[in-house]
């Protein structure tokens, strides 16, 4: 007998950045993608702004703490435990544990992590500093046992908290391929899956 | 006796946990100096501190599962896990090994079992007898008119630059059915 594990890997889709610098990549693509690249390009600048904000960001709470530690010395001491977290609707930097659309499939709960260097290791890099997690290896949520409700997740969220109230402020987001939890499935982080990146 | 839990839960390996932690406030203290030895002055060296303070409940931690028609409770000693569950609820059978016992291991009775040999079964087939009875290309050349090797290398065919290893067949010139397409004349592509 062989036992048939039915993992569903969260895969966060890559940050789209429409740049003039771009259209040198023209020559490459048919003409399809030079429509659609063309079409980003004129965007308006608040919409080409949701289009970046589509990828993910570090989220308000974790951008100030960074902030005020940097410029001003108001210490940061870390969270002890961030938790991961799965939406079937977009978030944005102002989330928190209270956001709504929050997977529930049956047995689901936001997956803890310590926070040490075990799961987040250094980065790499000098002018582009980059972070990659959960370092250490690939990690699982709860195997699904029921479809429950948004349980198709289309966002990954992080936080500080798990009370399931604003409580928990949110500390980076991003969106993923859109991936449907079905009863024995099991969501999983693959390792180094998710990339911060600090220019 | 089995125990049901309602509450917060966090996953961790695959598993369920009780999460009966609660933020009760914040402890916040100014530190002044550095490498530990403290400064009497306020020089601007303080640092500011804040940090949580929670408070556990007496669950808090404790393994959880979910059993499907009855909610979720606590794993107890020897009990299995979420994700053992989940392993035994998902299990599907390999069709190459079909869930016949005698497929696993041969039986009193059964004309293959020898309980001398591993899985009290007899080698039933040999995998270098077969071999050497069926590999066609053995036979075939032995039982081939073509010429050993004790004979030297085949002959050459003539007129080929580097020779054959094998009799060549001139096959029938094809004269072709119609007269190749024209050229296109107009280069200029659509959508350029």
């Amino acid at each position: 007998m062989t036992a048939i594990i039915l993992p569903r890997l969260i895969v966060p889709t890559s940050p789209l950045i429409p740049v003039a610098g771009a259209e040198e990549l023209f020559g490459w693509l048919d003409k399809h993608d030079r429509i659609k690249l063309g079409n980003l390009l004129r965007m308006p600048l608040s919409e080409r702004i949701q289009v970046l904000q589509m990828s993910g960001s570090l989220a308000n709470y974790s951008s100030k703490a960074l902030q005020d530690l940097l410029w001003g010395k108001t210490a940061y001491a870390g969270e002890t435990t961030i938790y991961a977290g799965l939406w079937a609707a977009a978030l944005d930097d102002t989330f928190n544990g209270a956001t709504a659309s929050e997977s529930a499939y049956t047995s689901y709960a936001r997956h803890a992590m310590t926070n040490n260097t075990t799961n987040f290791a250094a980065g790499s890099g000098t002018t582009t500093y980059t972070k990659t997690f959960p370092s250490d290896a690939l990690h699982s949520f709860a195997a699904s046992t029921g479809t429950g409700t948004n349980n198709t997740i289309t966002y990954a969220g992080f936080l500080n908290g798990n009370a399931g109230s604003s409580a928990d402020k949110g500390l980076a987001w991003c969106s993923v391929t859109s991936t449907t939890i079905n009863s024995g499935d099991t969501p999983q982080l693959a390792q180094n899956a998710f990339t911060v990146v600090q220019d | 006796m089995t125990q049901l839990y309602e509450g917060r839960l966090y996953s961790k390996d695959g598993n369920l946990y009780a999460d009966q932690r609660k933020r009760v406030g914040d402890k916040t203290w100014v530190v002044r100096g550095w490498l530990g030895f403290a400064r009497k002055d306020d020089n601007g060296d303080k640092l500011t501190v804040t940090v949580p303070i929670f408070k556990d409940g007496p669950h808090h931690g404790r393994e959880v599962k979910h059993v499907p028609g009855t909610g979720y409770v606590f794993v107890g000693k020897g009990d299995s896990s979420h994700h053992e569950d989940h392993h035994k609820r998902f299990v599907v059978i390999d069709y190459t090994t079909p869930e016949d016992p005698h497929h696993f291991a041969a039986v009193p009775g059964d004309r293959h079992f020898d309980s001398a040999e591993p899985g009290n079964t007899k080698l039933k087939a040999d995998p270098d007898s077969i071999a050497a009875v069926i590999t066609g290309h053995t036979a075939a050349y032995k039982d081939s008119a073509a010429p050993r090797l004790s004979q030297g290398p085949p002959k050459m065919a003539s007129g080929h630059p580097e020779g054959a290893h094998y009799p060549v067949r001139k096959l029938p010139e094809i004269e072709p059915a119609s007269p190749p397409p024209a050229p296109i004349s107009d280069t200029k592509q659509p959508n350029e």
